[in-house]
């Protein structure tokens, strides 16, 4: 089974294929393939959710733990956007991966401060526990939004005068 | 390392493609991006326009350019003048009796239940194009189809090329047909693109089809095709 790194080679791969149909004279060309995508993904979708009734329902042999444990997953959780089959809201997947960053910076900040539905933006707090806000760890939170929130188009991270670190420890040397 | 003090929010432009995940390419097949329009501007000289901005079309890229008030009346009144830009007129005639028949309907082969007709003077000859999930798909019309509808209905000879389309609806409820500016069919094709659900658009795609029918046709005279289209100041 291929890996996450190798799965982003067969996006791209997809990408390069229709962009080359749509460099083709006929336009229909790539009309054609991306109405073929979405007829697989139709009946690919048709099944994964009759796999999630049969698995996640309650009382089925995984129940709900299961559908936290394929939420958990990036790549099952991008597949059931695709599918329409998430069963979360636009909201609870943002408090999602705000929940996930927040619970490894235990005494930094992460938090939802506004979701713009209307203009697809999200507004958070991120302060990393020395009350900086490291490019790194904003560039992983924006990946994480996207994926699971591919509605958003821009993350703001908010860095305030006067940013809130109650929680925060004496300064580290 | 960025100081928290004093420093303002930073916004992101959506990542460059493989950042997103390897699905993203489907879920952008499944579904279109929506972008967002914080204040569109006019396309020829960068001022902030009004939601009900005119258009022009581009004969050469055939794109539809966004223009302002004072832009808009450079081009206004230009007629088929040759030029590369044309601006579309504010016309909306229901045509009745005087629309495509059911057997001529069938005739175009169109796989829905509406469709947009317009000459595109660039090809010389007449694109039909319907709505889909990707938004407007173009048809190949049968040879021959057009040029006897326009045989059969003298009226459709008076429509402007490039910027005026005949939009065509045709279900088991409603035969009828429309001269429209062609922005507003691709407006309407944008709008069904984002509702598009599963193989035939589905239900709020339908809802979004009766109110845009319903407005149209308070909107639009009752009158055969002729004469001079206003300039247009309507909807964009």
């Amino acid at each position: 089974m291929t890996g996450q790194g190798d799965l982003s080679d067969v996006g791209r791969r997809i990408e390069e294929l229709l962009d080359l149909l749509g460099s083709m004279p006929d336009r229909r060309a790539r009309q054609c393939a991306e109405e073929l995508l979405r007829l697989v993904l139709d009946l690919y979708g048709a099944g994964l959710e009759r796999v999630l009734e049969l698995g996640c329902a309650e009382g089925a042999p995984g129940g709900p733990a299961l559908l936290e444990r394929l939420l958990d997953d990036e790549l099952v959780s991008s597949l059931l956007l695709v599918s329409d089959l998430h069963p979360l809201g636009l909201r609870a997947r943002v408090e999602r991966v705000l929940a996930g960053v927040s619970a490894a910076i235990p005494d930094g900040d992460a938090r939802l401060l506004e979701l713009d539905e209307e203009h697809h933006m999200v507004r958070v707090r991120l302060l990393a526990p020395d009350g900086t806000v490291p490019e790194a760890m904003a560039a992983r939170l924006r990946k994480l939004v996207e994926q699971a929130a591919p509605e958003i188009v821009a993350v703001e991270i908010d860095r305030p005068g006067t940013p809130v670190r109650l929680r925060r420890k004496e300064a580290v040397p | 390392m960025t100081p928290p003090e004093g420093d303002p929010g930073v916004t992101t432009p959506p990542t460059a493609a493989g950042d997103e995940g390897p699905l993203a390419v489907l879920r952008r097949i499944r579904r279109p991006p929506v972008r967002p329009r914080p204040g569109e501007r006019c396309d020829l000289c960068d001022e902030v326009v009004p939601d009900d901005h005119s258009h022009l079309v581009d004969l050469q890229s055939r794109r539809l350019l966004c223009v302002c008030g004072p832009c808009a009346l450079l081009f206004a009144g230009e007629g088929a003048g040759g030029r590369r830009l044309r601006a579309v007129p504010d016309r909306y005639v229901e045509l009745g009796a005087e629309g495509l028949s059911p057997a001529e309907w069938d005739g175009l082969e169109i796989p829905v239940s509406i469709a947009f007709l317009f000459v595109n003077s660039t090809l010389g000859r007449t694109i039909a194009c319907y709505p889909g999930p990707a938004g407007a798909t173009e048809s190949m019309l049968p040879l021959g189809t057009w040029e006897d509808i326009v045989a059969a209905h003298g009226a459709l000879d008076a429509l402007e090329p490039d910027v005026e389309a005949l939009l065509v609806h045709m279900d088991r409820a409603c035969q009828e047909s429309f001269v429209v500016p062609i922005d507003v069919c691709y407006e309407l094709v944008g709008h069904l693109r984002t509702l598009w659900h599963g193989f035939d658009g589905g239900e709020p795609a339908r809802r979004h089809l009766d109110g845009f029918f319903d407005d149209l046709r308070a909107r639009a005279t009752v009158r055969p095709v002729a004469g001079e289209g206003a300039r247009r100041v309507g909807n964009g």
